[in-house]
């Protein structure tokens, strides 16, 4: 069984994406269905700021990112339970991204799922 | 030391005397830390740094994390080391509790004091950790 998720089109060359639903630890209130770029480059999953404050995500760290380029700023870290078709990944750590409006799924989340990303037609299949 | 008289609602009292109570600190002493909490700029960040513009709510909460981060490291690293492999919860500058599974401290944590801001930190990374997000994006002239 696996489920089939298309590339975030409005990117050139098509993002691989997946749907999700966020929510804070053992927590009903949620948001669902988030468009989320799988980005192996980042070792840290990225949630935009409004959507955490939107579940009350609780803050757990302070954190440095640092980009590509070198520049590095203090960043706040939350957890949050993140339902992935019919899988639960409880207490995921995730930095909260004032800037950006998509969530960035890290390598911290992409290593805990089987993924067949297929690239000429333009989707990803979550594998059970 | 100034001596200031305070007028509070009776159950900003009783919150406060509970968290005085939970961490065995005087009364005196809880006011203090939670004002300083709520008052002192974070001294480690860059401008723009914290998650960017938030509510007055939302940066007392992003500021207490902040300073009890700076509360743990200036722990001895003996202390520090004791902990192991172990996630350690520091609330109002203290170490209030410990475990090896993060979300289980974080709902041993949220049980006992409620929705208040603690960090929760591995004992055995270096503080503050360092994430790399390696995304750089081509732009075209229009």
């Amino acid at each position: 069984m696996s489920t089939r998720f298309g590339h975030c089109a409005d990117y050139f060359p098509p993002i691989p994406c997946l749907d999700l639903i966020l929510r804070a630890p053992d927590s009903s209130q949620s948001q669902g269905h988030v468009r989320a770029m799988i980005d192996t480059g980042a070792d840290i999953t990225l949630v935009p700021q409004a959507l955490l404050d939107q579940i009350s995500a609780p803050e757990v760290d302070e954190v440095r990112l640092r980009s590509h380029w070198g520049e590095a700023t203090t960043v706040i870290t939350y957890l949050v339970d993140i339902q992935l078709g019919a899988d639960l990944l409880p207490g995921v750590e995730v930095v909260g991204d004032m800037h950006g409006e998509r969530v960035l799924l890290g390598r911290n989340v992409i290593n805990k799922l089987l993924l067949l990303i297929d690239g000429p037609r333009q989707h990803t299949e979550l594998l059970a | 030391m100034p001596i200031v008289e305070l007028s509070l609602s009776e159950t900003m009292y009783k919150t406060l005397r509970q968290a005085a109570e939970r961490s065995n600190q005087p009364l005196a002493e809880m006011v203090e830390i939670a004002l300083e909490a709520f008052l002192q700029p974070p001294t480690s960040l860059e401008p723009g740094a914290g998650n960017g513009s938030a509510t007055p709510a939302d940066d007392w909460r992003r500021t207490k994390i902040h300073a009890e981060a700076e509360a743990w490291r200036s722990l001895p690293a003996t202390v520090q080391r004791s902990y192991g492999e172990d996630f350690v919860a520091v609330h109002n500058r203290q170490v209030v509790d410990h475990h090896r599974d993060r979300l289980t401290l974080y709902r041993r944590v949220r049980a006992r004091f409620g929705d208040v801001p603690i960090l929760i930190t591995p004992a055995n990374a270096a503080s503050p950790r360092e994430f790399r997000i390696i995304n750089p994006r081509v732009e075209r002239p229009q």
